[in-house]
């Protein structure tokens, strides 16, 4: 498997990290400007980040919410709990 | 509705692919007591009843960032028993499981207990709720400490990882859940909750009819 599929993976795990930590402090602090204003930057950086993994690769949400394009690749090996990250680092 | 993300929350990992012991206590939080099944069921199903729309908005979220453990602590649990052999099974006292299971996934605690929903509550009083969700995520907190512990006895300092970033989620739950909580506590002290059918600050007005 490609590294560069890894590494995008990694990426859109980090931003997607600092959006749902944002997501839940909002649902609590809903008139914050600042969190929404930091959300949104990040939120552009994640959409960004998962458009360019799903035309190299593969759909990361079913259902058509994600971007088909390389055939129905969905079902395509490697599921979430076959990679171990820790091999992946050596 | 729920649209599922193919990847995990948080790049998770084992060093050993065979360490059936490890996996043994991990699968607590599969399907344990203070598990992360319990924790996100507890969530989803008690939101139903919330009074306002950030408890309603909060138990959905965190709700579906429990699932998103369960399937980290079934990554590890996985991978820690997927080279294992027969001998390395029964050596870790694993034979009841394997028995019933093979290396498939299933929800029990460290003992092999089966998850019950009795583990759970739903009071349909949101003050009430709120405090259990809190208790929860502390119970939840000391069990990744434990587990964190024999992760590191094990020397399975990729295991060690993953479990501090779950340990680290529950403290930021309780604090969103202590913030719930608070404004459970303005909503209700409001003059309008006197009256059962009275005026609700949240609802759009034409909604009613
Ligand atoms: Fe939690």
């Amino acid at each position: 498997m490609d590294t560069r599929y890894f590494e995008m993976l990694r990426r859109i795990m980090e931003l997607q990290f600092i959006t749902l930590e944002l997501n839940l402090f909002l649902d609590t602090h809903p008139n914050d400007e600042r969190a929404l204003c930091d959300f949104k930057a990040a939120q552009d950086a994640l959409m960004q980040a998962i458009h360019e993994f799903e035309r190299a690769f593969n759909p990361l949400f079913s259902f058509g919410v994600g971007h088909v394009e390389n055939g129905w690749n969905w079902i395509c090996d490697p599921w979430p709990w076959e990679i171990n990250w820790s091999q992946r680092r050596g | 509705m729920w649209v599922y993300q193919k990847m995990l929350q948080y790049p998770a990992g084992t060093v050993s692919t065979c360490n059936p012991k490890l996996a043994k206590a991990i699968i607590t939080q599969y399907g344990g007591p203070d598990g992360e099944l319990a924790a996100s069921l507890r969530y989803l199903t008690q939101r139903y009843t919330m009074p306002i729309p950030e408890a309603k908005a909060a138990l959905t979220d965190i709700g579906t960032e429990e699932l998103a453990h369960m399937e980290i602590v079934a990554t590890l649990v996985y991978n820690l028993v997927k080279d294992a052999n027969v001998e390395q099974i029964i050596a870790a006292g694993m034979e009841g499981y394997y028995a019933d299971h093979d290396k498939a996934l299933y929800f029990v605690n460290g003992d092999g207990v089966p998850w019950t929903a009795a583990y759970i509550q739903s009071k349909g009083d949101p003050i009430t709720d709120m405090h259990e969700n809190m208790a929860a995520e502390q119970k939840a907190r000391s069990t990744y400490e434990y587990l964190i512990q024999i992760a590191n006895a094990h020397g399975d300092h990729a295991v060690t990882d993953a479990l501090r970033f779950l340990w680290q989620r529950e403290i930021v739950h309780f604090q969103r859940f202590g913030e719930v909580l608070n404004l459970l506590h303005d909503y209700y002290s409001r003059d309008h909750i006197f009256e059962m059918r009275g005026w609700n600050p949240y609802k759009v007005p034409d909604a009613e009819k």
